[in-house]
């Protein structure tokens, strides 16, 4: 099929005959350039969005929960309409040893209301494309099926891309660029540099189908209430550096695990084995009972930290979500999809404000992005816990090590004997000072509480 | 509803399998990686045989790497341990737009 693009004169760059000009070229109809196509596209600027995929959703995956605020500001009231599963009620922290599991839960029926917590569980290959078509239904142009290899470059300034098709070349005052995590552009370009396998993460999931009211009484949900379990270290990921999870949605269980991809080859161990011994763990196993596994796929997440973040801006050209680096690692949000949507909201705010005013997309101008990033939650929880990559590697024993040695620790106190309880309680103490020592076990926790301050 | 069934453990499968429960579009004769032997043969660690989630790279009785490519998942781990962890011999690029994996779920 030829779509042929229509031709534009735009009134800030000189008219050249006889090419595809745009306002905006995003490259990516994942959160983040749809997000940015639907804000730049009721302003009415001429936007064209490229998407790799047979539809936008199609590559897309995630462990996880939509964390749904910009959603909601974007589409107000969206989950009437919006194809999401569950809203989360229920949010479970655990450690795994061996055969024992330590954990705490949150529980909140008071969530079951609009807005929801603004917490949902999608499933990506039907919320993104439900979204990029709000982004379309605004006058956002998308182009499904076209990989862009690179980008335009025209007086040493970013002019656009080049979709791989026919008619695939495109001019444009400013592009964006939120094509995820790998982010080919930004590296054949030198926007980043090559990755630290250290620093990302590489999540494999099942999605694992069970019957809705299955579902409801294994995990204490009433109606559309659903249920988010994390697991940091310990037995779920084999003692490596990551962590394991299970959601909810409708009629299925997302269950995954989530390792440092210097992990995995430095213990030369493969994401399905650490999946598999998860699955197989006596405290999960019941969880998934009679489950048909649907679908299986992976995802990478980058874990940059905010002193290796790619360059984010430069002249006329931004880069978003993913792309950007910006995630939320903290082990108890764990936040992406809802800061690839703020960084399109802003990139596109950052365009229409120099639109406005009638200053070029120039590298200096359209650092305005970068500001707006640090001054909103999306940059300050990014640099919060920066620190989390390095964090993992000075310290693996609060993944191969501890979970073990606490859910132990608890099995000695929970264990009925007619030992007296004062003599248990020394006993536990003992055991901590002689396998950690007290120094080294406050120097920890001190060292951990600074990662996550 | 059979209650019974959802009482019982999940059923293993392979891998091989498991893969075969996600959608793929092939792009047939058009393979988006190719590995160069010359350099995986020199390559110690070898990191794409335990980083990649389908396993589309394994050793035959030789101990040469063998890659296929139509079940790649494409996250992007194999290229990444190889450029930092082994010898660059895996060169990588998006598949044609519209084919690869296909997420029905995600």
């Amino acid at each position: 099929m030829r779509h042929v693009l229509p031709h534009r004169n735009s009134s800030f760059v000189p008219h050249v005959a006889e090419e595809n000009r745009f306002d905006v070229v995003i490259v990516g109809a994942g959160p983040a350039g749809a997000a940015a196509a639907l804000v730049l596209a009721r302003a009415g600027l001429q936007v064209l969005v490229f998407e790799r995929g047979e539809f936008p959703g199609s590559k897309n995956l995630f462990g996880g929960i939509l964390y749904s605020t910009i959603v909601h500001r974007l589409l107000p009231g969206f989950w009437e309409s919006a194809p999401v599963e569950r809203h989360v009620t229920r949010r479970k922290f655990s450690m795994l040893g061996q055969e024992k599991e330590l954990a705490f839960e949150f529980n909140c029926p008071a969530f079951n209301q609009p807005p929801y917590n603004h917490s949902f569980t999608v499933l990506r290959s039907q919320f993104d494309r439900w979204f990029a078509a709000q982004a379309e239904a605004a006058g956002a142009m998308l182009f499904n099926e076209t990989v862009v290899d690179s980008l335009i470059f025209r007086e040493g300034r970013v002019d656009g891309a080049i979709g791989r098709r026919e008619d695939g070349e495109v001019h444009a005052d400013v592009t964006l660029v939120a094509e995820g995590c790998n982010s080919m552009l930004a590296l054949r370009h030198g926007f980043r540099k090559e990755f630290e396998p250290h620093r990302l993460q590489l999540a494999v999931k099942e999605m694992i189908g069970l019957p809705r009211e299955v579902i409801d009484d294994r995990f204490q949900l009433v109606g559309d209430e659903g249920a988010a379990i994390e697991y940091l270290g310990g037995d779920a990921v084999q003692g490596l550096f990551g962590g394991a999870f299970i959601y909810t949605e409708k009629e299925s269980l997302s269950v995954g695990v989530s390792c440092s991809l210097h992990d995995l080859a430095a213990r030369k161990v493969t994401p399905h084995e650490v999946l598999e011994h998860f699955k197989k763990h006596p405290c999960v196993q019941p969880l998934l009972r009679g489950g048909e596994i649907l679908e299986y796929s992976g995802h990478m997440i980058p874990e940059f930290g905010r002193e290796t973040l790619p360059r984010i801006a430069g002249d006329g050209v931004l880069f978003l979500g993913d792309s950007a680096g910006l995630v939320n690692l903290s082990p108890f949000y764990h936040e992406g999809t809802n800061l690839a949507m703020a960084s399109g909201v802003l990139a596109a705010e950052t365009v229409l404000a120099l639109k406005r005013a009638g200053k070029p997309m120039t590298a200096e101008n359209l650092s305005a992005y970068t500001r707006r990033l640090a001054e909103s939650f999306v940059l300050k929880d990014v640099s919060k816990y920066r620190r989390i990559p390095d964090f993992g590697v000075t310290h693996p024993q609060f993944f191969d090590r501890y979970p073990y040695l606490l859910t132990d620790l608890a099995k000695d106190f929970f264990t009925v004997s007619e030992t007296p309880k004062g003599e248990i309680e020394k006993a536990i103490f003992r055991r901590l000072r002689e396998e950690v020592g007290l120094f080294r076990l406050v120097r920890d926790l001190f060292a951990a509480a600074r990662a996550l301050r | 509803m059979d209650v019974q069934r959802f009482l019982k453990p999940m059923q293993e499968i392979s891998l091989d399998d498991k893969v075969g429960k996600t959608q793929f579009k092939i792009d047939s004769g058009h393979p988006h990686m190719k590995i160069d032997p010359s350099l995986c043969v020199s390559c110690s660690d070898k990191p794409c045989l335990y980083v990649c989630p389908v396993r589309n790279f394994r050793l035959d009785e030789a101990g040469k790497i063998v890659m296929s490519w139509e079940g790649c998942i494409e996250c992007g781990g194999a290229i990444v341990a190889c450029q930092r962890l082994g010898r660059r011999g895996l060169t990588w690029e998006y598949p044609r737009g519209g084919f690869g994996v296909r997420h029905i779920r995600g």
